[in-house]
């Protein structure tokens, strides 16, 4: 005669009994009788990944749920699951989670709102982008992408096939991309296609380049001025100070929010040259415009002129320092004329003197504290 | 402190080990001092017996509480422990039961780590031929279940 305890009378002294059980033999627990099974399997599946790290078992794992344990919950709990914790990170393991997870999405049915992608492993990101392709209805619906690491892709003039399915998204509200400096210029063509498709949608751009030209920046400007209207905020890196540049901001009525970096102005031309291009920029800022990141423009020596041109509102001003005369005596013009300016960011510490100074007219703080992303 | 096991035999412990568990303890506390035996009618005296040279042993251990319990692992039973468990199926159930009534943390640990480790490495065959278990699967459910949970198997 069996104890009581197995035979279903004291549930929780089998199962205090069954925790202290490996996790492989718990299995062998579930095919015992109907009673076991009862007790083990909740003990098996609770958090099965703590005990497993064979890639091969999560595909498995995957297969054996059924339609309503693939709900998004249950998703949300595996990402939760000590997978990315693991003492020795193992690449493969993540990918093979990823791609799963994907592929579970995807067969369920599941129609995505935002994606982030980083594409780090060729072979991975080819697999992934296919994914995709295969199943448009996936990614037809997102309202905020994010793309990085994607000249690994090998797309220049051409998107390759794969790439295309991101290029068909029409209802993007927010887009980041990541551009990598390849060599010597960052190719824009690819971005170009998907600007056209969200069009008026489009609120919020980030086009980020570390380095180098963009290949495109004339398509890529022309694109913005005729499809994108409605951006409210842009962060723009590795631009120059070309008419159709001020063409474009001159059109962005509602913008917002303006992020530039490495202007490559700064780099070819003639000081006197430059003075001109900053002044004409500042006199086109829009009138909704009241956030200005310029901190890592290269533009710091020629601030005074940007303020002293510039009519629009701004509430927040990002720059790298104060640390001359002209932008002092500017800054403090500025804050009479416009009194719209609530805060100025800086990176570096502005000598005591002038901080008193200024302060009398507007907040100096430090410019992480200020910072809007997109 | 007077105990009676079910069988109305008398045993005459220390206050001390009494209190390893914590049903005596909360009783102890209840009624202050007597000397009115407390009956135990779910323990039978052998069993008792053992319980009672358990908690001698740990008298001096420190308090467990019930919140205790990360360290899952069922191989960490030391020789004194092993050796008090080297006891017939049926004695190790009865002391699994009297330590859940008489609320003896450490000793319920330790029987139900000695359970698990008879249950470790066991097909599930083995594990009914240990315990006496009735295999009532039909054979549909019991591939349904393997079919479920293959995903696990040892490799």
């Amino acid at each position: 005669m069996a104890s009581k305890i197995f035979m279903g009378d004291m549930p929780e002294l089998m199962e205090n009994i069954l925790n202290n059980v490996k996790f492989h033999s718990i299995y062998s627990c579930a095919l015992v009788s109907r009673h076991w099974c009862k007790m083990s399997i909740p003990i098996l599946w609770q958090n099965p990944f703590t005990y497993n790290n064979n890639p091969l078992f999560i595909s498995q794992y995957l297969l054996s749920l059924d339609e309503n344990e693939k709900s998004e919950s249950r998703i949300d709990q595996w990402i939760n699951l000590k997978y990315f914790n693991l003492d020795k990170p193992c690449e493969s393991l993540k990918c093979q989670i990823m791609k799963c997870l994907l592929k579970l999405f995807v067969e369920n049915g599941a129609i995505l709102h935002k994606l982030d992608l980083y594409f780090d492993d060729y072979e991975l990101q080819s697999e992934i982008l296919h994914l995709f392709r295969r199943n448009e209805r996936f990614v037809s619906q997102l309202q905020e992408l994010s793309l990085a690491g994607i000249s690994r892709l090998n797309i220049k003039s051409e998107c390759n096939e794969e790439f295309k399915v991101l290029m068909n998204c029409k209802n993007l509200k927010i887009l980041r991309i990541k551009l990598e400096y390849n060599g010597s210029m960052t190719y824009a063509s690819h971005i170009v296609h998907i600007l056209e498709k969200s069009g008026t949608l489009l609120q919020r751009l980030k086009i980020e380049s570390d380095g180098g030209k963009i290949c495109g920046e004339s398509l890529l400007l022309r694109t913005l001025k005729s499809f994108c209207p409605n951006i409210t905020y842009l962060n723009i890196s590795c631009i120059r100070f070309s008419t159709q540049f001020k063409d474009l901001i001159c059109n962005l009525q509602k913008l917002q929010f303006l992020t530039l970096r490495y202007i490559n102005d700064v780099l070819i031309e003639e000081e006197e040259e430059l003075k001109t291009r900053v002044m004409q920029f500042a006199k086109i800022l829009p009138s909704t415009l009241q956030y200005l990141d310029l901190r890592y423009t290269g533009l710091n020596l020629y601030i005074d002129i940007l303020l002293n041109n510039c009519c629009a509102p701004l509430k927040n001003l990002l720059i790298n320092n104060i640390d001359n005369e002209k932008t002092t005596e500017a800054l403090i013009k500025f804050c009479i004329r416009k009194r719209t300016l609530n805060y100025v960011g800086i990176n570096i510490k502005t000598n005591s003197h002038i901080k008193k100074e200024v302060e009398v007219y507007v907040k100096l703080v430090p410019s992480r504290h200020i910072i809007v992303s997109c | 402190v007077k105990l009676t096991s079910s069988e109305g035999t008398e045993f005459i412990i220390d206050r001390k080990v009494a209190e390893k568990s914590v049903l005596l303890k909360n009783m102890l506390e209840d009624v202050g001092e007597s000397d009115m035996a407390i009956p135990l009618p779910n323990v039978t005296g052998p069993i008792l017996n053992k319980v009672i040279d358990y908690c001698t042993h740990h008298r001096d251990d420190p308090f467990v509480s019930q919140e205790d319990d990360s360290k899952k692992v069922s191989d960490d039973i030391d020789d004194w422990d092993a050796e008090f468990c080297k006891v017939d199926q049926g004695t190790l159930f009865e002391l699994i039961l009297s330590a859940n009534y008489l609320d003896i943390k450490p000793l319920l640990d330790l029987t139900c780590k000695t359970v698990a480790n008879m249950i470790k490495g066991k097909t599930p065959d083995e594990i009914r031929k240990t315990f006496n278990i009735t295999n009532d699967f039909t054979p549909e459910e019991e591939e349904h279940v393997r079919k479920e949970n293959e995903w696990c198997e040892e490799r």
